[in-house]
């Protein structure tokens, strides 16, 4: 590879890749700080609670205790998230997908989660949801549905799979005919 | 949390580039903004040290890539593939069809080649700063590099381009 072709690659690289539609949301950033802190204290309170109990349970040589005392483990987190974009593409003059308001409407494959959620005026949804693999739809005011038929919109690869403390990244799609 | 002096502002100065980076490895604008943040939030914590050790940008790509990577072994991420992504350009012409095929070449490339041109040839990185990135010795990053422009230049129409402008 020549340093001319360096150039070239790096001049086809700067060229493909788009502008962001926005920059980082501090505000966001602020809270997703907030959050892993409290994601640590939260670890740390529970290791010191195993701990206490490991050291508790020694010494009482696990004297049973009545079921009403029985103590209830500290919950974790149990969901994960599915977020995304809505966004209109294609028709006679196909452009840049356009990020659409909407309703999203997410049913697990068993169908036993039924939820729905909006994508705001930039677009954006986001929903938590048990683990799971998931069936993601929806739809935007004015494109070929209504409110309410959730059917018209659909992600490039369906259903979506979710895991645990784990936020699935899944943009919508309204094709234009 | 108390705010670290000049995080902000390099927040604003940086963000899009950072953001323009994530997306050239991973595809898409959410997953690329979730790791621009993700390597931020990662960041925070530690800035007045890395200030002081005077190369607080390289942590943050050093922490998005780790991310990017270990992201990818998990299975659920899933990456679109090129096939299936709308249309993402109104014009048909050779500069557009030229960055398609760049795209679709970039995403057949394995995580950490195509994080190598990312480094090297978006973000300007240098040998040395590349393998501090990735956590990895220049030659690794040399042998990356070359395996990922060996597979670009291959692929039909970037390999013409790549040797018309060698020929000028």
């Amino acid at each position: 590879m020549t340093d001319t072709n360096d150039h070239h690659l790096a001049r086809l690289m700067e060229q493909a890749a788009p502008e962001p539609p926005t920059g980082v949301d501090f505000g966001a950033l602020q809270a997703r700080v907030r959050r892993r802190r409290t994601a640590t204290v939260a670890a740390m309170c529970v290791g010191t609670v195993l701990t206490f109990g490991a050291v508790a349970g020694i010494m009482v040589h696990f004297e049973p205790k009545p079921a009403s005392q029985t103590t209830a483990p500290i919950p974790a987190s149990d969901s994960g998230s599915l977020a995304g974009s809505l966004l209109l593409v294609g028709g006679p003059a196909p452009g840049m997908p356009v990020p659409r308001p909407g309703t999203v409407h997410v049913v697990s494959s068993d169908g036993s989660i039924d939820l729905t959620t909006k994508a705001g005026p930039d677009g954006r949804w986001e929903i938590d949801v048990p683990p799971g693999n998931y069936v993601v739809r929806a739809t935007s005011p004015g494109y070929l549905s209504t409110e309410g038929s959730h059917d018209a919109c659909g992600p490039a690869h369906n259903p979506v799979r979710v895991t645990v403390d784990r936020q699935t990244s899944v943009d919508v799609y309204c094709q234009m005919r | 949390m108390d705010e670290p002096e000049g995080f902000r502002e390099f927040v604003e100065a940086r963000s899009r580039d950072l953001l323009r980076s994530a997306w050239l490895m991973s595809g898409d604008w959410h997953t690329a903004e979730d790791l621009v943040q993700t390597a931020l939030a990662k960041s925070w914590p530690r800035w007045n040290r890395l200030v002081r050790a005077d190369r607080p940008e390289l942590y943050v790509r050093r922490v998005m890539l780790t991310t990017y990577l270990a992201w990818r072994k998990r299975k659920s991420f899933r990456e679109l593939p090129l096939a299936e992504l709308p249309d993402v350009d109104a014009t048909v012409d050779g500069a557009t069809d030229m960055r398609q095929v760049l795209l679709a070449a970039m995403r057949s490339l394995p995580p950490r080649q195509r994080a190598v041109v990312v480094l090297r040839y978006f973000d300007d990185l240098t040998e040395a700063d590349t393998a501090l990135a990735l956590n990895c010795s220049i030659g690794t990053v040399k042998t990356h590099a070359s395996r990922a422009i060996r597979t670009l230049r291959r692929t039909p129409g970037l390999e013409s381009t790549l040797n018309e402008e060698a020929i000028r």
